[in-house]
């Protein structure tokens, strides 16, 4: 990975990152429910022609993991430090996903699509919040605040049905990104020749 | 620490300076365990102390944050009456959450106060080199150009006659981030040209324009923090 | 004296294009040598090949051989160039690392190991030498375009490197700046520094270059010595003009009927009035100029006229927001936020909601006058500065409004692109009056009949036939000009 590409990847990993903690703000204002199933499927559509388009131009491996990266690193400076592990683990499938070096600058749906498993692997960050402190840790913050009755129904909701709701709705988010980053790139970005209309 | 009125801004300057960013990292990674497993007297505590901090660097943040709180505070207190309803439950929750790790986002506030480059020279200190202290000192360097950029997108759309529109979101897509991704791809080339020129390559040990090391005030937040954990942990046993 | 840098050059390619070719050049510890010549001569391609910045960002292959200080270039190690060379770019906003000044000033000593001790006493010096001591820890955000000038030339003092490259670096700054910056140039030159600058304008270095090579084609066609130079020969090459003070206006000052009126109009930014009552008329075919120091209100000024801001503002065609921003197209300085669509065709086709046959036609034309259209299916983003700079104009003039503006159209242009761009104002301003704020004197007095000269709370709006040099003393702040009885109305 040479200087280029790692200053490349660190300008589109910051508007990566701005796009998806927006995002996910605004899927989880409509509150727990909602963004726990949506998940990061808003991210996934519209930060993925950052990502085709990044891939594109930097073309090398290590590119998908050093985005991941970095955006853990992003969210670790908010405050937000276990996000880095995730992500790390989000960098590495979708290095593999994508596969061989050539891949990066010739298959955009690969590419879409192992970023939208990337963002799969990191928005189990939210259900890690739901799952491990949903009945412990919060009765025992707010013991005035916050019922044992909710707290228990939030821990059920990882039943295996909506497990696989969620996983779903991830795909089907991962195929329209993969879809949107390919149309982006080739509509602004590719060196293809177009018709005149003149 | 204590400081008049009129020397406040010198003297917070000096005191930030003294305070080593890795000290601020640790305390992160301490106080996400205290908020965890800890009790609500542990959670006030914390929230006292890094809202303390805060002021030292800026009083002006540190007033918003307690504004946002109280909002959020009081947003929780309207709802709960109203929780047998399922999206209000879960809004609850959401606000809940981000009270509980309130903490934790201050301290990055704080640790984003540091200059970019007193940050990587810090983590240079432990290792942290190379493509990560890239990151960072882009991030720093871009945030504020992201939303200047918008700006101007935002002015050319209006003398263009384009407008954005929930209803087309491919349309506006286009038009918001084509041109940002364009800005962003020559930026990346001129100031990857910029930092070749400026030796970044060079195979030798790097020094920093700023001091970083340990000092009392470091120590004692540390140790603070660790009593603070001690004490969080001593109650599940 | 021995030469501090040599090159060879047989040839250069880049893919399948060839840029340099037979380039043999030597400059001596001391002098100042100006690269100039049109855009695509491949200055810039020289100016890459000479600072080490090819092979190591840019490709293409050379075959031929560059020397720094005696050493072949290929021979420094990885980033050890920098001890040698300094280098300030065309946009100094865009070169910065770090987000303090301080910081990016010290960014070089960082990475090439600089004791803590010596850097900060460099740093310290660097900063004092070009007075910006009391900006030392504010954000680049807030600099001005002299400011960051300064800052990036203060980063390549910390190592005491012997040659400075500086790329097009009046493209960025206003009059006041330029005439600090060469001011600045004088004093390294003083320090013993050798210094090269790519560079279209050439009146500020007048004084200052010891040579001046002119290129054309990939090859160097002329080495002038200062003091050889004519204003004559420059017209002849197609330069920019040596000698400011030499124009004279191309245009009659036209006598119409008035088409735009603005009446007593207050430009504030933020709390601060910029402009109190501003008073002026255009006819309908007047282009009018827009002169004045830097931050007196020019460019805030374009942006109340076309109804970005200010709710409500007097003028005849429209006094609220809205009416303002549909009657009125404004050009902004940085052209890359105005551009939208996937070709160049489209951002032209997309200025009206239908277009007839004779509105195609018109695009038709547009592209091939300046000289576009065999770039009209390729993206507009992808285009130079110089062609998207005329994209932006002419999808102004394709906009159908009453009353056009036009925020620095010119910077960093050569002398034959300005000509056209001229040209184009020219020919449209026959159906509506165009606004144009400019610091390029040459501009002014190829293209505009009047000139609003802004000074502080106070302006005046004259024809520029005959006033050419109270212009020139305008811009040069002699003396209270605005309060002149005896101008050429």
């Amino acid at each position: 990975m040479n200087l280029k590409g790692i200053v490349k990847i660190a300008v589109f990993s910051v508007i990566g990152f701005v796009l998806t903690m927006g995002l996910g703000f605004l899927t989880g204002s409509f509150g727990m429910i909602p963004s726990l199933y949506l998940s990061s499927a808003l991210p996934t559509i519209i930060v993925a022609p950052i990502f085709v388009i990044m891939c594109k131009q930097v073309g090398q491996r290590g590119t998908a993991f050093s985005y991941f990266l970095l955006l853990g690193v992003f969210y670790a400076l908010m405050g937000m430090w276990p996000v880095i592990v995730v992500c790390a683990v989000a960098g590495i499938l979708a290095e593999f996903v994508i596969g061989k070096k050539e891949n990066y600058t010739n298959k955009n749906m690969k590419v879409g699509i192992a970023f939208g498993t990337g963002m799969f692997i990191y928005s189990l960050h939210a259900m890690y919040f739901a799952f491990v402190f949903g009945v412990e840790g919060l009765t025992k913050q707010f013991p005035k605040m916050f019922t044992a009755d909710y707290a228990t129904f939030l821990y059920n909701f990882y039943t295996p049905k909506n497990i696989l709701i969620c996983l779903l709705i991830a795909i089907v988010a991962s195929f329209i990104g993969a879809y949107f980053g390919t149309y982006i790139y080739n509509k602004f970005f590719s060196d293809r020749k177009k018709k005149s209309v003149l | 620490m204590f400081c008049k009125n009129d020397k406040k801004n010198i003297n917070q300057h000096q005191l930030s300076d003294k305070i080593n960013p890795l000290t601020i990292v640790g305390l992160i990674l301490l106080f996400s365990v205290i908020l965890t497993v800890g009790e609500q007297s542990q959670y006030l505590f914390s929230l006292i102390f890094v809202l303390g901090l805060l002021s030292l660097f800026s009083i002006k943040k540190a007033f918003r944050t307690i504004c946002s709180l109280l909002i959020v505070w009081g947003l929780i207190y309207l709802l709960k009456p109203h929780l047998g309803n399922v999206l209000i439950g879960s809004i609850y929750t959401m606000l809940l959450i981000v009270l509980k790790f309130a903490p934790l986002f201050i301290l990055g506030r704080v640790l984003s106060s540091y200059s970019s480059s007193h940050l990587i020279a810090a983590f240079r200190k432990i290792g942290v080199d190379g493509g990560i202290g890239i990151g960072i000192t882009v991030f720093f360097r871009f945030i504020p150009e992201i939303s200047i950029r918008m700006k101007e997108i935002n002015n050319g759309m209006k003398i263009r006659g384009f407008k954005a529109s929930i209803f087309k979101p491919i349309r506006t897509f286009e038009l918001y981030f084509v041109p940002l991704m364009y800005k962003c791809i020559d930026i990346s080339d001129t100031l990857t040209c910029s930092i070749i020129s400026k030796g970044i390559e060079y195979d030798g040990k790097k020094t920093s324009f700023h001091e970083v090391k340990i000092t009392f005030i470091d120590i004692s937040m540390i140790v603070g923090g660790m009593i603070l954990l001690g004490a969080s942990l001593w109650k599940i046993f | 004296m021995e030469n501090i840098l040599e090159a060879e050059i047989k040839s250069f390619h880049y893919g399948e294009d060839l840029i340099l070719k037979n380039l043999k050049m030597s400059v001596k510890k001391g002098e100042i040598v100006v690269l100039t010549g049109l855009s695509g001569c491949g200055k810039t391609t020289l100016l890459r090949l000479l600072n080490g910045l090819i092979p190591y960002f840019y490709d293409g292959d050379l075959d031929g051989e560059i020397k720094i200080l005696g050493k072949d270039i290929t021979a420094y190690k990885k980033g050890e160039l920098a001890k040698y060379i300094g280098n300030v770019f065309q946009n100094p906003k865009d070169q910065f690392f770090c987000d303090v000044v301080e910081d990016e000033i010290a960014l070089v000593g960082e990475n090439l190991g600089l004791d803590r001790d010596t850097l900060k006493e460099k740093v310290e010096k660097a900063m004092d030498l070009l007075g910006i001591s009391h900006i030392s820890k504010k954000s680049i955000f807030e600099l001005s375009g002299g400011e960051r000038q300064k800052v990036a030339i203060a980063g390549t003092l910390i190592y005491d490197t012997d040659i400075i490259f500086f790329d097009e670096p009046s493209s960025s700054l206003d009059y006041d700046s330029i005439k600090h910056f060469s001011e600045i140039l004088l004093r390294l030159k003083a320090m013993g520094k050798t210094i090269i600058i790519a560079e279209h304008r050439l009146y500020y270095l007048k004084e200052i270059f010891s040579r001046l090579i002119y290129i054309k084609d990939g090859t160097i066609c002329d080495i002038f010595p200062n003091g050889s130079l004519s204003n004559d020969k420059c017209k002849e090459l197609e330069l920019r003009t040596l000698n400011e003070r030499e124009l004279i206006s191309e245009k009659e000052l036209i006598v119409a009927k008035s088409y735009i009126k603005v009446n007593k109009a207050c430009i504030h930014q933020g709390k601060r009035t910029l402009i109190e009552e501003l008073t002026f008329e255009l006819g309908k075919s007047e282009i009018m100029g827009v002169i004045g120091s830097n931050g007196i209100g020019k460019s805030t000024l374009a942006k109340a006229l076309c109804g970005l801001s200010e709710k409500y503002l007097d003028v005849s065609y429209g006094q609220k927001q809205r009416e303002r921003l549909k009657n009125s197209y404004c050009v902004l300085q940085d052209v890359d936020a105005q551009i939208f669509l996937d070709t160049v065709e489209n951002e032209l086709i997309f200025c009206k909601d239908k277009n007839s046959e004779s509105d195609l036609e018109k695009i038709r034309e547009y592209l091939k006058d300046t000289d576009l259209w065999h770039k009209k299916t390729n993206h507009p983003q992808k285009l130079s500065g110089g062609q998207k700079q005329r994209l932006a104009i002419i999808t102004s003039f394709l906009s159908g409004r009453k009353l056009i503006i036009l925020d620095e159209p010119t910077s960093g242009l050569d002398y034959k692109s300005m000509k056209i761009m001229s040209d184009l104002m020219t020919e449209k301003a026959k159906e509506i009056p165009i606004i144009i704020i400019t610091h390029d004197l040459e501009l002014l007095f190829k293209t505009c009949h009047s000139v609003l000269m802004l000074g502080d709370k106070d302006y005046k709006k004259i024809s520029v036939k005959g006033n050419e040099a109270l212009i020139m003393d305008f811009m040069d702040k002699k003396g209270n000009l605005l309060k002149e009885k005896n101008y050429v109305k």
